[in-house]
């Protein structure tokens, strides 16, 4: 009778071993299933992150535990802004602007990120974009007049599919300056994002404004000529007084990159 | 976010196979059987023999298993197509469960492995990953955990060794190899599993040979590796590599200092430039070659390669392939393939540079 009893207690003991392992495993397949709907979820956050912040402060802010802190960096500042801009928002309508905007951000943002440019802003019809704030870039000077020649090239391209369509054709200004700035996430606990705090964007501004007074598009500081060899063909223009700026600014237009065989 | 291995953006190849019969009797004698990355790679002959030897590397002073997961973590995290499929495959031929592997790929905290090995593969990842440069406070934390200085300079290598097969798979979109990525998951693959395992570790591969005398280029890289094979591996493929005359030497030496600029390592930088001095340059002429990507002693070609240099430290694949395809039309593929090796071997040769130096 005894051996029955121990039989049976046997019996029960292995019943509840064997429920509670296909209960375990019920779990945990419930736990992976959930991990992979996390990890989608992340996924998908990220992807939509990526349209506000630039990919690297993503990386950076998902990959360590560092809070991307702001550091001071010599950073190259391109800032590009479309001339008679606020004209065409008061004479057509909104949505045809707004699609004529966005088809142009679309060219502009391709050809700075191909030239290792980080676009930081969109400022409206402004773009302000960033090179060498996210990691070392010891090119780029050379990266930020290479991507304002190109972009003068796509906005010509641009302006051709426009015309096709009617629409009404644009034209930029474009400054560039390099500085000493403030690079990191700045904020606070609710709100936070990438930017730059520096005399060097203001100049960069300034020196963009001052496309409209000597008639031309890509302007670009004597710091940066400095950084430039003699492949880019530049053009002095006369130093002019800016705003916030006690000494005159000199300028120079950047007119073309010859080639090897110097055409 | 780190991929997963049918997440990897790969297209078509972008270097022809060209068929070298001396050389595919050489692979087949070694190996059993000729790959076509072999084929791919067969118009350099210190590439091809890098190629054929570095991925079967066999670690001495390490677990095995380590170095059998060293293998995923890079291909992974290099999100190289080619190479991923292949370290899976072994790793599942060698007998590890998918469910270990599909741990190490998603979160090695659910992996079944200590601290030590955990921190190995933190270790593996964060080397692998193109940006930002190597933290050497990842080897420290090895050191803490009683791993010794020359066990992490063979990790070290290991893992810039397959970095640059990586590198160079990934350039080339070396096709995946689907009848391998099939096999363990197959009939036959699981019924004689312990034979193809077998099979796969018996091609392991170790140098035999010492490093005799100082090594010529890169000597504070090479020596920090004496004690091991690796040493010898190491100097013969930079010697071969900057001897080779498929590209001038003169280029090679900016493409190596273009990384280790951008890496900002010093002992590199420093290395490049005495080369530099060496085979002809002057010091302004260097520091402007390099200050711009341009310089008299190169044509344009040669410009071309170097500006595609600095794109390899950081890059994604599906742009990066594209690129190499116009720019193998440009200057021509055998150009191409050896400029795909040299930028390979610099990246890895600075970073290891950056992590022991």
């Amino acid at each position: 009778m005894e051996l029955v009893y121990y039989i049976a207690g046997l019996l029960i003991a292995l019943l509840l071993v064997l429920i509670l392992f296909f209960k375990q495993k019920k779990r945990n397949k419930q736990l992976i299933k959930l991990l992979g709907h996390t990890n989608k979820k992340l996924e998908r956050l990220q992807i939509h992150f990526g349209r506000f912040t630039p990919e690297e402060v993503i990386e950076h802010l998902t990959d360590s535990d560092s809070t991307f802190k702001p550091t001071l960096r010599s950073v190259t500042v391109l800032f590009a802004d479309l001339k008679g801009f606020t004209k065409m928002c008061e004479e057509r309508d909104p949505v045809e602007v707004m699609g004529i905007l966005n088809g142009y951000l679309r060219c502009m943002s391709e050809v700075l990120s191909r030239h290792h440019g980080q676009v930081t802003e969109l400022i409206g019809d402004g773009i302000m974009s960033l090179f060498g704030a996210l990691s070392n870039n010891p090119w780029q000077v050379q990266d930020a007049v290479m991507a304002a020649l190109d972009m003068r090239k796509a906005l010509q391209e641009y302006n051709n599919e426009l015309r096709s369509k009617s629409l009404p054709e644009l034209s930029f200004g474009i400054g560039i300056h390099k500085g000493q700035v403030l690079a990191g996430v700045m904020g606070n606990y609710e709100l936070s994002k990438f930017g730059v705090v520096g005399d060097a964007i203001n100049v960069a501004s300034r020196v963009e404004t001052l496309t409209r007074e000597h008639k031309t598009d890509i302007l670009v500081t004597d710091t940066i000529v400095a950084e430039l060899d003699d492949r880019f063909v530049l053009k002095k223009m006369p130093p002019v007084k800016v705003k916030g700026k006690s000494e005159p600014i000199v300028t120079y237009v950047v007119e073309k990159l010859l080639n090897k065989s110097g055409t | 976010m780190t991929e997963l291995l049918n997440e990897i953006e790969w297209s078509e190849p972008t270097i022809s196979i060209v068929h070298d019969k001396k050389w595919e009797a050489e692979v087949k004698a070694d190996i059993g059987r000729v790959a076509d990355v072999h084929m791919r790679t067969s118009p350099s002959p210190w590439l091809r023999k890098i190629i054929l030897k570095w991925p079967r590397y066999e670690a001495k002073e390490f677990p095995r298993k380590l170095a059998d997961i060293c293998g995923l973590v890079a291909a992974q995290e290099n999100a190289c197509r080619y190479c991923f499929g292949v370290a899976r495959s072994w790793m599942r031929l060698w007998g590890y469960s998918e469910k270990m592997i599909n741990n190490i790929e998603r979160n090695v905290q659910m992996a079944d492995l200590e601290e030590k090995e955990r921190a190995f593969i933190r270790f593996c990842r964060n080397l692998s990953r193109s940006n930002p440069r190597p933290p050497k406070k990842d080897r420290d934390e090895l050191l803490r955990l009683g791993y010794s200085e020359l066990a992490i300079a063979e990790m070290a290598f290991l893992i810039v060794n397959h970095c640059f097969v990586n590198r160079v798979s990934t350039f080339i979109a070396v096709p995946p190899m689907e009848e391998l990525e099939n096999l363990p998951n197959s009939l036959l693959g699981k019924a004689l599993r312990p034979l193809f395992g077998w099979k796969l570790r018996s091609i392991g591969w170790t140098e035999t040979k010492a490093l005799k005398g100082k090594p010529e280029s890169f000597p504070g890289v090479v020596q920090k590796l004496i004690g091991l094979p690796a040493a010898y591996a190491m100097n013969e493929a930079l010697s071969e590599a900057l001897e080779s005359e498929a590209l001038s030497r003169k280029l090679k030496i900016l493409m190596f200092a273009v990384v280790a600029h951008s890496l900002e390592c010093k002992f590199c930088q420093a290395e490049t430039a005495a080369m530099a001095m060496e085979c002809g340059f002057t010091e302004e002429e260097f520091n402007k070659a390099l200050a711009t990507l341009s310089s008299p002693h190169l044509n344009e070609q040669e410009e071309k390669l170097l500006a595609w240099t600095r794109e390899t430290i950081h890059f994604q694949n599906a742009p990066m392939q594209s690129r190499i395809r116009k720019l193998a039309k440009e200057v021509g593929e055998p150009m191409m393939l050896e400029a795909i090796g040299v930028a390979s071997l610099a990246n890895s040769t600075v970073r290891l540079a950056v992590l022991l130096g």
